[in-house]
C-alpha cells in the first residue's frame, strides 16, 4: 500500500510536470487559439465544444491562456530558483567554511531578509521598479530566495567539514575553491536537489500571488492575473477562476510531491519542518 | 552554586537582545534603502508629470527629499521611535500619521492571525498525533496527502471558491462584499489562512511526536503500566509541543504574508490592505511604514518565542551552563 502510494504519487506528479514543460515549449502549437484572440460573441462563456474551458470576460479562450500561462509559471519558477541558488549557494559555502566575521555578517543579513515574510520584500521591490516584468519578478523573488539557500548550504558545510574526506582534501593541499566546489558541493547535491523542487513550487506560488495582487507581469498570460480577474467575476462565471486556480494548485502540488518523495528516498530530514 | 546558570542565562538573554536590536536596525535600514531606490522622482510619480513645479517642490519638502540622506535617515528613525512612522502624503489622509493608520487596522489583522493560528492548532494537533501514532498506516498516508494539498492550495483560489459556495450559494456565512460583520465574517478568512499553516504544523507535530515516542522516559512510563492515553497526553504530547511551539513562532512570517492575500480576497481591512492601498496610491510613507511594521513584528515575535522557549525548556539553560552550544 505504502509503496504504491509513494511511487504512484511520484509518477503522477512527475508526469504532470513533464506535461507542463511540454505545454510551455509547445504552447503556440497546442493552443486552440492565440492567447490574445477575442471572440466577441462569447464573453465569460461556460465550457463548450469551441472553447473547451470557456472564455474570460474579454472573450479570450481560457484553455489557450492557461497553456501560455505555463510558460510564465515555469520561467519564473525555475528562473527565480536558479538565480537564488547561484547567489545563495556560493555564499553559504564560503560562510560555512570560513566562519568568523564573514559568517556572522552573512547570517545577520539573511536574518534581516527573513524578517520580511514571503512575498512582502518582493511586493516592495516590484513596487519600486514600477514595471512588473517577468525579469523584475524573478529578481525580486531571488532577492529573498538567496537567504534560504545560503542558510541551508551553510548548515550542510558545517556538517560536511567534520568528515574525513574534507580532512584528506585539506591535507592533500587542496585550495578552498576546490574543496568547496569539487568536494563538498557534490556531496550535498542531494539536499540541494530536493530543495530545488520545493523552491520551484514556492516561486510559482509567489508569482501567482503577486499577479493576484496586481503586481504580476503585465501583457502576458499569467495564471495569477487570470485567477484575479476570474475571482472578481466568480458569481457571473466560476470557470475562469476555477481552472486557473486548479492550474496553480496542481503545479505547486506536483513540485512539492516530487520534492517530498525525493527527500524520502534520499532519507533526508523534512525541509518543511526544518527551519 | 545557582549563580553560574543564572549568569549564563542572563548573558544569553542579553546576547539575544543585542542580536534582535541589530536585526531590527537592519530591517529599518533595508526598508529605508529600498523605498529610496525608486527610480525617478517620487514627487512626480505621486502628483504626475503635469504637476506645477511649486507643488512638486512643496511635496519634496514635505517628504524631506530635499535634505541630505543622513538627515532623512535620522528623521526616519525619529518617526519610528515616536511611533508615528511618518505622515501619509495623500491629501485625504492629512492630519493622521502612518502609525495612526496602522493602529486603526491592526485589530482586524490581529484577530485574523490569531484565529488562523487557532484553526491551525485545532486541525494540526489531532492529525499530526494520529499520523505519528499510526505511522505507516492508512491514517498516516491520508494525513500526508492532506498536508501536501494544504501546502499547495493557494489561499487566493480557495477563498473565492468558499465565498461562492458557503457564503453566496448556501448563505451560511455573511458575504464579504457586505463588509466585516463580527465573528461569522471571520470564519472563512481564518480557515483559509489557517489551512496552509495547519499543513506545516501537522508535519511538525508528527515528526516531533515520533521523536518523543523513542525517548526512554516514554518507554519507562509505558513500562510502569500507565494507561496509553495518559502516557500520550502527559508525556508525549507535552514534550512534543516544545519544538512545535518554537517553529510556530517562525511561521508568523508566512502568516503575515498570507494575511495580505487573505485580506485582499475577503475585502477585509487590515495591515495588508493598508499596504496595498499605499502601493496603489504610490504613498511611499504608507508602504514604508507598513512594511516596517510587519518586519518589526516578525523580529519581536521571534525574540519572545526564543525567551518562552528558554522558560519552557530548562534543558536549554542547563546545557548552556555546562558550556554546551545550542
Amino acid at each position: 500500500m505504502r509503496a504504491i502510494l509513494r511511487n504512484g504519487l511520484l509518477w503522477i506528479a512527475a508526469t504532470f510536470v513533464g506535461l507542463l514543460f511540454l505545454t510551455a515549449l509547445l504552447a503556440d502549437v497546442v493552443s486552440p487559439y492565440a492567447p490574445k484572440d477575442r471572440s466577441d460573441s462569447a464573453l465569460l462563456a461556460p465550457p463548450t465544444t469551441t472553447h473547451v474551458l470557456g472564455t474570460d470576460q474579454q472573450g479570450r479562450d481560457t484553455l489557450s491562456l492557461l497553456l501560455h500561462g505555463a510558460r510564465v509559471a515555469l520561467l519564473v519558477g525555475f528562473g527565480a530558483t536558479l538565480l537564488s541558488m547561484s547567489i545563495g549557494i556560493p555564499l553559504g559555502l564560503f560562510s560555512g567554511w570560513r566562519g568568523g566575521l564573514v559568517d556572522s555578517a552573512l547570517m545577520g543579513l539573511s536574518e534581516v531578509v527573513f524578517a520580511f515574510p514571503g512575498i512582502l520584500l518582493a511586493i516592495l521591490l516590484v513596487f519600486i521598479t514600477q514595471q512588473p516584468s517577468i525579469t523584475n519578478i524573478m529578481l525580486a523573488l531571488s532577492a529573498t530566495g538567496w537567504a534560504g539557500w545560503a542558510r541551508l548550504v551553510r548548515g550542510q558545510v558545517l556538517q560536511e567539514s567534520e568528515k574525513e574526506y574534507v580532512n584528506l582534501a585539506t591535507t592533500a593541499g587542496a585550495g578552498t575553491i576546490r574543496i568547496l566546489f569539487r568536494h563538498i558541493l557534490p556531496n550535498i547535491m542531494s539536499v540541494v536537489l530536493v530543495q530545488v523542487s520545493f523552491a520551484v513550487g514556492a516561486a510559482i506560488l509567489a508569482e501567482s500571488s503577486l499577479s493576484f495582487l496586481g503586481l504580476g507581469p503585465q501583457d502576458v498570460a499569467s495564471w495569477g492575473s487570470l485567477l484575479s480577474e476570474g475571482a472578481a467575476l466568480f458569481v457571473c462565471s466560476p470557470y475562469v477562476a476555477t481552472f486557473s486556480g486548479l492550474a496553480i494548485f496542481l503545479s505547486v502540488l506536483s513540485f512539492n510531491i516530487i520534492g517530498d518523495r525525493l527527500r524520502d528516498r534520499l532519507a533526508q530530514p523534512d525541509p518543511i519542518t526544518r527551519s | 552554586m545557582a549563580l553560574r546558570p543564572l549568569l549564563s542565562v542572563t548573558l544569553r538573554v542579553f546576547g539575544k537582545l543585542v542580536r534582535t536590536i541589530a536585526v531590527l536596525l537592519g530591517v529599518l535600514t533595508l526598508v529605508f534603502v529600498v523605498v529610496r531606490a525608486v527610480p525617478g522622482d517620487p514627487a512626480v510619480s505621486i502628483l504626475g508629470e503635469q504637476a506645477p513645479p511649486e507643488e512638486l517642490a512643496r511635496l519634496r519638502g514635505d517628504m524631506g527629499l530635499d535634505r541630505p540622506l543622513q538627515e532623512q535617515y535620522a528623521q526616519y528613525l525619529g518617526h519610528v521611535l515616536d511611533g508615528s512612522l511618518g505622515t501619509p502624503y495623500s491629501r485625504a489622509r492629512q492630519g493622521t500619521t502612518v502609525g495612526d493608520l496602522v493602529r486603526d487596522v491592526l485589530p482586524y489583522t490581529l484577530e485574523l492571525a490569531l484565529s488562523a493560528v487557532l484553526v491551525a492548532i485545532f486541525l494540526a494537533l489531532p492529525l499530526g498525533l494520529l499520523a505519528a501514532l499510526r505511522r505507516n498506516r492508512a491514517s498516516d498516508h491520508v494525513a500526508l496527502v492532506i498536508t501536501l494539498v494544504g501546502i499547495a492550495m493557494p489561499g487566493f483560489w480557495l477563498g473565492p471558491l468558499l465565498i461562492h459556495f458557503v457564503s453566496i450559494r448556501l448563505g451560511w456565512l455573511p458575504d464579504p462584499a457586505a463588509g466585516v460583520q463580527g465573528l461569522p465574517s471571520l470564519v472563512l478568512p481564518a480557515f483559509v489562512l489557517g489551512l496552509a499553516l495547519s499543513a506545516k504544523l501537522t508535519r511538525m507535530v508528527r515528526t516531533s511526536v515520533l521523536d518523543v515516542l523513542e525517548q526512554p522516559y516514554v518507554m519507562a512510563a509505558r513500562a510502569r503500566g500507565l494507561p496509553r492515553r495518559r502516557v500520550i497526553v502527559r508525556h508525549v504530547l507535552r514534550n512534543a509541543l516544545i519544538p512545535v511551539a518554537t517553529v510556530l513562532g517562525l511561521q508568523i512570517a508566512a502568516l503575515l504574508s498570507g494575511a495580505i492575500i487573505a485580506e485582499k480576497v475577503f475585502a477585509r481591512p487590515g495591515i495588508g490592505t493598508l499596504l496595498l492601498e499605499g502601493i496603489a496610491q504610490r504613498d511611499y510613507a504608507i508602504v514604508q511604514g507598513t512594511a516596517l511594521f510587519i518586519g518589526g513584528v516578525y523580529v519581536l515575535v521571534n525574540f519572545v518565542v526564543d525567551m518562552l522557549y528558554m522558560a519552557i525548556d530548562p534543558r536549554i539553560a542547563h546545557s548552556f551552563a555546562r558550556g554546551g552550544r545550542e
